[in-house]
């Protein structure tokens, strides 16, 4: 799958953060106290080449949903720039940002809250085909019927509204909506967490046919460590707003290098027989507030190799193989 | 008359005798198991039925008032004074020697009128309202919210009646102090279910799709967000005559003779102990068109409901 990496960057993101104010109200001002904010990204870079699949992992909380709404523009970063095939798109205004945004599509986690209650398929596909006039008004019936066909919907179930689809069905209109505008990333946020098991196999294995297909660049994000592994061509492991541990898929899989990610790996359940968990894989405590981000590495009240460099020294991304980065202190397997 | 109305329409729509909710219960079965047949709406909502033929009823009488009674609203007849309902006098007669059916049928017009042009302007202003500060928040939502405190601070009525009295008795102004008091309750409650349609992913995916605000919430929320207010809006025309009735009863509304249900009913209390039919009777009729408004309601509510 690796051979799909040696595309050109379709996106860039570049050292971005994102803070969410908290209340300040009068009572905190008499009190003199400082404004504090929800940390919930902070400092992420990262690359998606054209037609490649990028897996986000980490735990509920840790800042990926965020960074998939900064990258599409529904949130504005605090710091850093999000670039998109030579585009800053940070650096748009609200009306160039509604024209550069066809680009890239997103499908959302819940197919229940997705679909517009009130609109059917046919609406909601043709609204989309003129509002942005992919094809001339004639063809748009014509697009509508190819669209639900690459997704594996019937066309006569087309004039019904989405109370009439079961989960599965939904994502896949989901799926239609975000390829009606002719995207060339969909960032796929939790799309499968929803869904039976069996439908969620359906799902992961359509997405990757579209991507062949349409040669579409994705951006996974999940906290299913089996199904990132399983699209992914590379993979980000997110702790806390911070990106830890980033490469190729079977590497970090095989061998991860920050001790965030040996966790994870470790905890997931495994289908052989002899998997055993491991008392050192459990990890210490609860996750810290992203108000009060812990100094040093976010990750060290919990780890178990952390000492006094770690409480106070931020580590650097580096380098621990071809295409391998960890941004740890002291990597476990090298 | 419209007991038998109620009959028919019980023969028509649910084969056995059964109750109002197991008609509801069918319908929505019937509905489950072929998801393309679209029934007709009164089928599918029973008290919509029942409620537009009460409604229609009331049209029909404040339209062709000369349908019901043969009567004159202005006939005075010194010899027919305080008599109780009879064939002759409907509702019996009051004090002046007014046929009280006569003047209840002429009424109607008059009553529907200020219900109805009390509640459409401040359904589109409330609405409006509601949906701007919901969608945008942030400054324009405290100013919005704020200026609506101060009309919420004042009970309705007391409101209403210091308009009034403000501007001066008659049927203009009565309508006017409704809009005033009125348009609060629909922003509220427009409002508050755009925060919620704000936060869901298809908002989320309109805006990831660069679909402009105005289209996001017209076509997109304001659908999923209207039900609640036209619903409000059917009962709120009830309590819009009642207001009106109760400005009249308190001799602010429409200036004698004019036939008007509160003045009617006001005009009965000194004889509520003699002469009873004079304030029961027309006050029945405002009760069936309230319950008739209501069940439109009530019908709206189960068609506009989505089922998830």
């Amino acid at each position: 799958m690796s051979q799909k990496s040696q595309g050109s960057v379709l996106l860039e993101v570049d050292d971005v953060s994102k803070e969410f104010p908290l209340k300040y109200g009068v009572v905190d001002a008499i009190a003199k106290r400082p404004k504090r904010s929800v940390k919930a990204v902070s400092n992420v870079s990262l690359q998606i080449r054209e037609g490649e699949t990028l897996g986000l992992v980490g735990e509920s909380g840790c800042g990926k949903s965020t960074l998939a709404k900064t990258i599409i523009g529904l949130l504005r970063p605090t710091t850093g720039r999000v670039v998109f095939a030579g585009q800053e798109l940070t650096a748009l205004n609200k009306d160039q940002l509604r024209e550069s945004c066809k680009s890239i599509q997103m499908i959302f986690q819940d197919p229940y809250s997705s679909l517009n209650p009130r609109m059917t398929v046919r609406q909601l596909l043709r609204e989309e085909l003129l509002y942005h006039k992919v094809v001339p008004e004639d063809q748009v019936e014509p697009e509508i019927e190819k669209l639900l066909k690459l997704v594996g919907l019937d066309v006569v179930l087309a004039d019904r509204l989405p109370a009439a689809f079961s989960g599965g069905q939904r994502q896949r209109i989901g799926i239609a909506r975000a390829l009606a505008v002719r995207p060339r990333l969909i960032i796929a946020d939790e799309p499968v967490s929803a869904l039976d098991v069996s439908i969620q196999a359906q799902i992961i294995n359509l997405l990757i046919d579209l991507q062949e297909q349409l040669n579409l660049a994705i951006l996974f994000i999940s906290h299913d460590l089996r199904v990132v592994r399983y699209i992914s061509d590379r993979v980000d492991v997110m702790y806390l707003g911070s990106i830890v541990e980033s490469g190729d898929t079977e590497q970090i899989y095989e061998t991860p290098a920050h001790p965030y990610a040996k966790v994870l790996l470790d905890a997931a359940p495994s289908m052989s027989s002899d998997a055993v968990l491991e008392t050192e894989a459990a990890v210490l405590g609860e996750l810290p507030s992203p108000i009060d981000l812990p100094s040093g590495c976010p990750f060290h009240p919990r780890c178990p190799y952390a000492d006094e460099r770690c409480k106070t020294e931020v580590p650097r991304p580096r380098q621990v193989g071809t295409d391998h980065m960890v941004a740890c202190h002291y990597p476990l397997t090298y | 008359m419209s007991q038998s109305d109620d009959k028919g329409f019980k023969a028509d729509a649910t084969p056995t005798p059964a109750g109002e909710a197991a008609a509801e219960l069918a319908a929505t079965a019937e509905e489950a198991s072929q998801p393309e047949k679209r029934l007709s709406p009164f089928r599918r909502s029973p008290s919509l039925l029942v409620g537009t033929i009460i409604v229609a009823f009331f049209v029909l009488m404040a339209l062709f008032p000369q349908l019901f009674t043969s009567g004159d609203p202005y006939a005075l007849d010194g010899s027919q004074m305080l008599l109780p309902p009879s064939a002759d006098h409907l509702m019996g007669t009051d004090n002046f020697g007014y046929d009280i059916w006569t003047r209840v049928v002429y009424a109607t017009s008059l009553d529907l009128i200020i219900g109805v042009a009390s509640v459409s302007l401040p359904f589109v202003v409330g609405v409006l309202l509601g949906l701007l500060a919901g969608y945008y928040g942030g400054k324009l939502d405290s100013i919005i919210m704020r200026v609506l405190d101060c009309f919420v601070a004042f009970p309705f009525m007391v409101l209403a009646i210091a308009i009034v009295a403000i501007l001066g008795s008659g049927v203009r102004n009565l309508i006017i102090a409704m809009w005033v008091v009125s348009w609060p309750e629909y922003t509220r409650l427009v409002r508050a279910e755009v925060l919620v349609a704000k936060q869901s992913e298809y908002v989320q995916a309109a805006k990831t799709l660069g679909y402009s605000d105005l289209r996001i919430m017209f076509r997109h929320i304001l659908p999923n967000v209207i039900s609640s207010s036209v619903v409000y809006a059917a009962s709120d025309v009830v309590m819009c005559i009642m207001t009106g009735a109760g400005m009249s009863f308190l001799g602010l509304g429409v200036p004698q003779p004019t036939p008007e249900w509160g003045a009617i009913i006001s005009g009965g209390k000194s004889f509520i102990t003699t002469a009873p039919w004079i304030s029961i009777l027309p006050g029945l009729m405002m009760a069936v068109v309230g319950l008739g408004l209501s069940l439109v309601g009530d019908g709206l509510n189960d068609l506009l409901r989505t089922k998830d």
